[in-house]
């Protein structure tokens, strides 16, 4: 069956559209940093990035461009893989080994002057982890995905001005519980 | 507000990690254009074998239900399991004998009346046996086929419990969507699991829509060559 005739009949004209080249040059550091800004280390938030784009590529049927963005789309499979792995694998990490975890990690960037920035990411990632779950939400899509307050209301349901206002207090939360914890 | 420790946390993900997703893309594409020249090679035997398959799956046993009950959704009055976990693992192939009858004795042999679609694609040639499979006390199927241009099979199957249970499809993850017949949910799946790597394959071109009509579990089955997902709500939505 040509192309044509498979868009007249309606089935796969959704994924054909979806430039997946395109997609996962624009879309796989958004979706990599939502799992980062939930707390999750690298080499997780990579495996799980990875589920998401193999989840989508299967779900591409199911795509409706008219309903979202593929970016929308997209985010959405990594809520629920984030979800999944919740489920299945979530751990809580005592200090003593998010230390050892820094100390043996992996980052390229070990320079010394880096040193203190790591220390401060790795408190953060803590931090983030520790969070209630719409608090760490709110959190990974505004800075792990880059949306807006208004794209984060259409996502979750919530009106925007309750969006600033929770990621305000968040922000502070944070903001004040890194720097007691650097003095 | 102060936020720049945050926006500092952002990172891109390494060269490494974007071509394992590019390379694990190009691989479906690759294996999906694969598995389309496959199909249309052999329609029919694939189509009967996930024929098989489903049908075989509409019977699972009321214990296995009960473990997985929690991951259970429900379209419509069909129960439908959703997982990567290839259903028939572990345990042997049973073959269904079946009964054949004419389409004007079949209905003396059952205890349920056939719904039969007023409406079907001027192309397609009924098959004039229908062919009744009984599975113990629990269910008793009835398969209406017709042939289609593509030298394929359409199926109508209409599963009628005697044990007044709904049995529960398992599909893969990712493969089921809502639909609505005569503005009743109706289930409609893509792919079908694959016998021979006993993984969900959504590469196959086959289509199924199940549903409840008069107290039986309706299905209609196809491949997208032969029948669009409009087409198939519409044989559906004509059936009395």
């Amino acid at each position: 069956m040509n192309p044509n005739a498979r868009v007249k009949k309606g089935l796969f004209n959704r994924s054909d559209t979806i430039e997946w080249d395109q997609v996962v040059q624009i879309d796989l550091p958004k979706v990599f940093n939502y799992f980062r800004y939930c707390g999750l280390d690298d080499d997780i938030s990579e495996e799980l990035a990875s589920t998401t784009f193999e989840k989508a590529w299967r779900a591409r049927n199911k795509y409706n461009p008219e309903k979202s963005a593929v970016t929308t789309w997209i985010i959405t499979i990594a809520k629920h893989t984030l979800i999944d792995y919740y489920r299945t694998k979530k751990t809580v990490y005592p200090i003593d080994m998010l230390d050892e975890k820094q100390e043996s990690g992996s980052q390229e960037h070990n320079l010394e002057e880096d040193i203190q920035q790591t220390e401060i990411f790795e408190k953060l990632k803590k931090l983030l982890f520790q969070l209630p779950d719409r608090e760490r939400e709110l959190v990974a899509l505004k800075y792990g995905t880059g949306m807006t307050n208004r794209d984060i209301a259409e996502f979750t349901g919530l009106t925007e001005s309750n969006i600033g206002t929770i990621l305000h207090r968040v922000v502070s939360f944070l903001r004040m519980s890194l720097e007691v914890k650097n003095e | 507000m102060n936020d720049q420790f945050l926006r500092d946390y952002y990172k891109f993900p390494n060269q490494r990690s974007i071509r394992k997703v590019e390379d694990g893309l190009h691989l479906n594409r690759k294996k999906h254009k694969t598995n389309r020249m496959m199909l249309t090679l052999k329609p029919m035997t694939i189509l009967i074998l996930v024929t098989v398959l489903i049908s075989a799956l509409l019977l699972i046993s009321p214990v296995v239900r009960a473990q997985v009950n929690e991951w259970i959704q429900q379209i419509g009055g069909v129960f439908i399991l959703e997982t990567n976990e290839y259903p028939g693992r572990g345990s042997p192939v049973q073959t269904l004998p079946y009964e054949q009858y004419s389409l004007n004795e079949v209905e003396n042999e059952l205890p349920f009346a056939l719904g039969l679609p007023q409406w079907i694609p001027d192309d397609f040639k009924i098959i004039s046996s229908v062919k009744v499979t009984r599975f113990d006390d629990i269910a008793i199927s009835a398969y209406i086929d017709w042939k289609t241009p593509s030298d394929s099979i359409f199926s109508l199957i209409i599963q009628h419990r005697l044990d007044g249970e709904n049995g529960v499809l398992v599909v893969g993850e990712w493969s089921v969507q809502e639909r609505l017949v005569n503005g009743e949910p109706a289930a409609l799946i893509l792919g079908g699991w694959n016998a021979d790597t006993q993984k969900w394959d959504d590469n196959l071109d086959v289509i199924t829509l199940s549903w409840y009509h008069d107290s039986q579990l309706y299905t209609l089955q196809g491949i997208n060559e032969d029948v669009s997902v409009d087409e198939l709500i519409k044989i559906a939505e004509s059936i009395r």
